[in-house]
């Protein structure tokens, strides 16, 4: 059974902007102190009320929602097993060049669909040297456009199903994935559960346990001798850091979504500040202006599901369907590995730890970028892209299977 | 030298009615329709009921009036490297002339209001059991204290100020009852002033260390052949719980309280949602009225240092150095008293315990929770007169001050 595709243009209703004015309106701020406004307690005093204020009076919504609708976009129906059919929403752009590589795209939290927005052209552009990609960017179900399951249990192999089914329904049999935050595990899953299917995938997070003597004997020693480079041992700092002081959103949203929910709903203030800590946190010295701040917090502020359903990935995660979700960080012959490896990424492992998750058949240690590697470096990671899948990378072979035959999107 | 005025909770008007303006403006999310009640955190049936009623039944003036018949004070209290604060405290003597001068201390999301059903029980006796004067302050960043204002005001300052109340009051020599972030003020008042001016102290939440071969041989070797007991096994299972599963408000609230606070001050929703988790979560099928409910919470909404000051300290704990927790940990010789309830947070083996000091009275109760003073308050009174009765191990700890006529 086929369900249709059919466009999509983003527009919230005049009354959710007014009612979240009206929020705003009377919004009311803790009471200064003297750390109020050091990053080291939370988002700044100074900061959030800017922006409050912003968004009550001076962001323009209609413009950034006219940017993103120049984004193609579409919604279809996906049939989940053991729950109801849900609508997603997704970007999808046919590169120029016919023979492209389909590229299953997932972003995480607090991101979304728009992560995609600079490195689209660049990936999608069928002119240049190199290869080229057919991009589909969904939202995650519970995320942006998207709708989410009103059942317990929906947990990351049933967000691995809808992305799988998303991109069979797109007619790519087969394709590869690109994800970061949750698009890491989701896009594990995925080459878990149907690596006939999903023959390559690239990561820039990178959550790995170390290798141990009974399942990665080579990469055990080879960790036991050589000793951590500089960036390996900065990585590890970094990763301690996140685990001692930047955990507690993941905790709360893991063991008492609900609880939060009720704060993200309510305030957008709440939201405003619990999203803005991690955009200042999680990038390397990432520009943000405010625009583009309220833009990322609108997506959740709109959201089809209610900014509230976001937390609910985090308990699943945690709670459902344990066995099938740990297969995210066991050896998967099957789906050639990329990883880029950006140092003010969450987790930053040692390479070894990294080699355990897959056939590593491209790695990348840069210089500089953080946890939203699409959106902060872009060229970079298209860069990556485009070395692993090009002539001379690592799944070059995946590229002349997939650009061999002329996969017909239904779109 | 510090100065104590009387003090009467009044909340402006225009307070209140700018909480009702949010809550009937209050957007709820929807909820999983397979859910099981609490598993994610609090119901939406539950918090609709709860802000419905905040908004248009519960009456703050009547529980304000309430409250406000507890005798209640300001005192000055300079702390050292920090300001002069207003502490807020309940004070009521007993009319018993030698009766024990007791400090209460509450913790978090308590307050000052965890003395109430307590109080007029402890302040009798004087014949079969021993009567106490009852001080209980609301701490530095919660109910009608000061805000802290300045970072750095840990469990190091919070008993610094508790101790500067009692010596204000004329209390020189003082015994002390604390649970939650009342139980660590209560261990570094013990060890910062005692046993000089900290005669006991009293816990109904603790958390030793583990003994270890090198530190406590005896009670290390003692450990290791002892079996738990049943109740034992339940408590690591319940600690287990807490830390796998409960733990979510402690972390965000000890790395980020300043973004804790944005929704603490702005959705009163937001706020009720987090604290009501915690007294479902944290008691023994105590029978919330919404009315305690709301009033508890409300102490936290209208505190005057606004609620996002109380996630403060959580922070200060976590960074300070050395560690708060291995801090408290340290033997200290002033006896303690333990009263151990099933339902509460962290329950460890029982003779971990010994590691804080002499332990001159033990009870292990059938019923209760994290709340002792509130949910068991019959357990705490009588916990409280046995170990300072004529035959407990804390009798007579201050000199001339018995609780005896």
């Amino acid at each position: 059974m086929a369900h249709s595709i059919k466009p999509f243009k983003i527009a919230v209703p005049d009354s959710e902007i007014d009612s979240l004015k009206s929020k705003l309106a009377v919004a009311t701020f803790p009471k200064e102190v003297s750390f109020s406004n050091s990053w080291d307690y939370g988002a700044p005093l100074e900061d959030v009320k800017r922006l409050a204020n912003y968004w009550r009076d001076g962001f323009d919504w209609r413009a950034q929602e006219a940017k993103l609708n120049e984004l193609p976009q579409f919604t279809t129906t996906i049939s989940v097993d053991g729950f109801e059919d849900l609508e997603v929403h997704f970007v999808h752009q046919k590169s120029k060049r016919a023979e492209s590589i389909p590229l299953l795209f997932s972003h995480g939290w607090p991101g979304s669909f728009l992560e995609c927005i600079k490195i689209l052209p660049l990936l999608t552009d069928g002119d240049s040297d190199g290869p080229s990609f057919h991009l589909v960017v969904p939202s995650l179900p519970n995320f942006g456009f998207s709708q989410g399951s009103s059942k317990t249990g929906f947990g990351l192999p049933q967000y691995a199903e809808v992305l799988h089914k998303l991109m069979l329904q797109l007619g790519y049999e087969q394709y590869v994935t690109q994800g970061g935050d949750w698009g890491h595990p989701i896009t594990r899953l995925v080459g878990a559960k149907y690596p006939s299917h999903c023959l390559a995938s690239h990561l820039n997070f990178v959550r790995a346990n170390a290798p141990t003597f009974t399942k990665h004997p080579i990469l055990y020693f080879q960790s036991l001798l050589t000793p951590y480079t500089e960036k390996e041992k900065a990585g590890l700092a970094r990763t301690k850091w996140f685990k001692n002081e930047g955990y507690g959103y993941n905790l709360e949203q893991s063991t008492k979504p609900s609880t939060i929910g009720f704060a993200l709903n309510d305030s957008p203030v709440a939201l405003l500040a619990w999203i803005y800590e991690k955009l200042h946190d999680w990038t390397d010295n990432y520009p943000w202006t405010d625009d583009e701040i309220l833009t990322w917090i609108s997506v959740y502020q709109f959201s089809t599901a209610g900014p509230a359903a976001s937390a609910r990935i985090y308990y699943e995660s945690m709670h459902a369907r344990q066995q099938e979700t740990r297969l995210a960080l066991e050896y998967n012959s099957r789906v050639k590995l990329g990883l880029s490896y950006f140092p003010m990424d969450l987790t930053v492992p040692p390479r070894t730890h990294g080699r355990t998750l897959g056939p590593v058949v491209f790695e990348a240690e840069h210089e500089d970028g953080g946890h939203f590697a699409a959106y902060e470096r872009p060229n970079v990671l298209a860069g990556d892209l485009k070395k692993m899948f090009g002539k001379g990378g690592g799944a070059y072979d995946v590229t002349k299977k997939l650009c061999q035959k002329h996969q017909g999107a239904l779109v | 030298m510090s100065s104590i005025t009387p003090f009467t909770i009044a909340i402006p008007d225009d307070k209140i009615k700018r909480l009702k303006q949010k809550l009937v403006l209050t957007d709820f999310p929807d909820e999983l329709i397979d859910v099981e009640p609490w598993s994610r955190g609090s119901p939406l049936s539950d918090i609709k009921r709860l802000t419905l009623y905040w908004q248009s039944g519960f009456d703050w003036r009547k529980v304000e009036a309430k409250l406000n018949q507890l005798p209640q004070y300001i005192a000055k209290i300079e702390v050292d490297g920090f300001d002069t604060y207003d502490v807020h405290f309940v004070h009521q003597p007993s009319t018993v002339k030698d009766a024990i001068p007791l400090l209460f201390i509450h913790g978090w999301p308590g307050s000052f209001i965890e003395v109430t059903k307590v109080l007029p029980e402890l302040i009798k006796g004087g014949e079969d059991f021993p009567a106490f004067h009852v001080v209980a302050p609301s701490l530095i960043d919660f109910g009608f204290s000061s805000a802290s204002r300045k970072n750095g005001f840990n469990i190091d300052q919070h008993a610094e100020t508790c101790h500067k109340l009692m010596l204000a009051l004329g209390y020189n020599e003082y015994v002390v009852q604390g649970g939650d972030l009342g139980y660590i003020i209560a261990r570094f008042l013990a060890l910062n002033y005692g046993t000089e001016h900290v005669k006991a102290h009293h816990v109904n939440t603790v958390a030793p260390a583990e003994p270890s071969a090198t530190a406590h041989p005896v009670l290390y070797a003692k450990a290791q052949t002892t079996p738990l007991s049943d109740t034992e096994k339940a408590g690591l299972g319940r600690s287990e719980w807490f830390s796998k599963e409960g733990n979510g408000y402690y972390r965000k609230q000890a790395t980020k309280p300043q973004t804790v606070g944005y929704f603490m001050t702005d959705s009163p929703v937001g706020l009720l949602a987090w604290i009501y988790e915690k007294l479902h979560d944290w008691t023994d099928h105590y029978d919330w009225a919404d009315e305690e409910i709301l009033t508890w919470i409300s102490i936290y909404y209208f505190s005057k240092a606004g609620p996002a000051a109380t996630s403060f300290i959580y922070y200060e704990i976590e960074h300070r150095d050395p560690q708060v927790f291995a801090a408290a940990q340290v033997y200290s010789e002033v006896p303690l008293g333990i009263s151990r309830f099933p339902r509460d947070l962290i329950l460890l083996p029982k003779l971990w315990n010994h590691t804080l000091g002499p332990i001159v009275y033990e009870k292990e109760h059938e019923r209760g929770g994290h709340f002792g003073a509130w949910e068991r308050p019959d357990a705490i009174v009588e916990d409280l007169r046995t170990m300072f009765g004529k035959h407990g191990g804390a009798y007579n700890v201050v000199k001339g001050k018995s609780g005896f006529l």
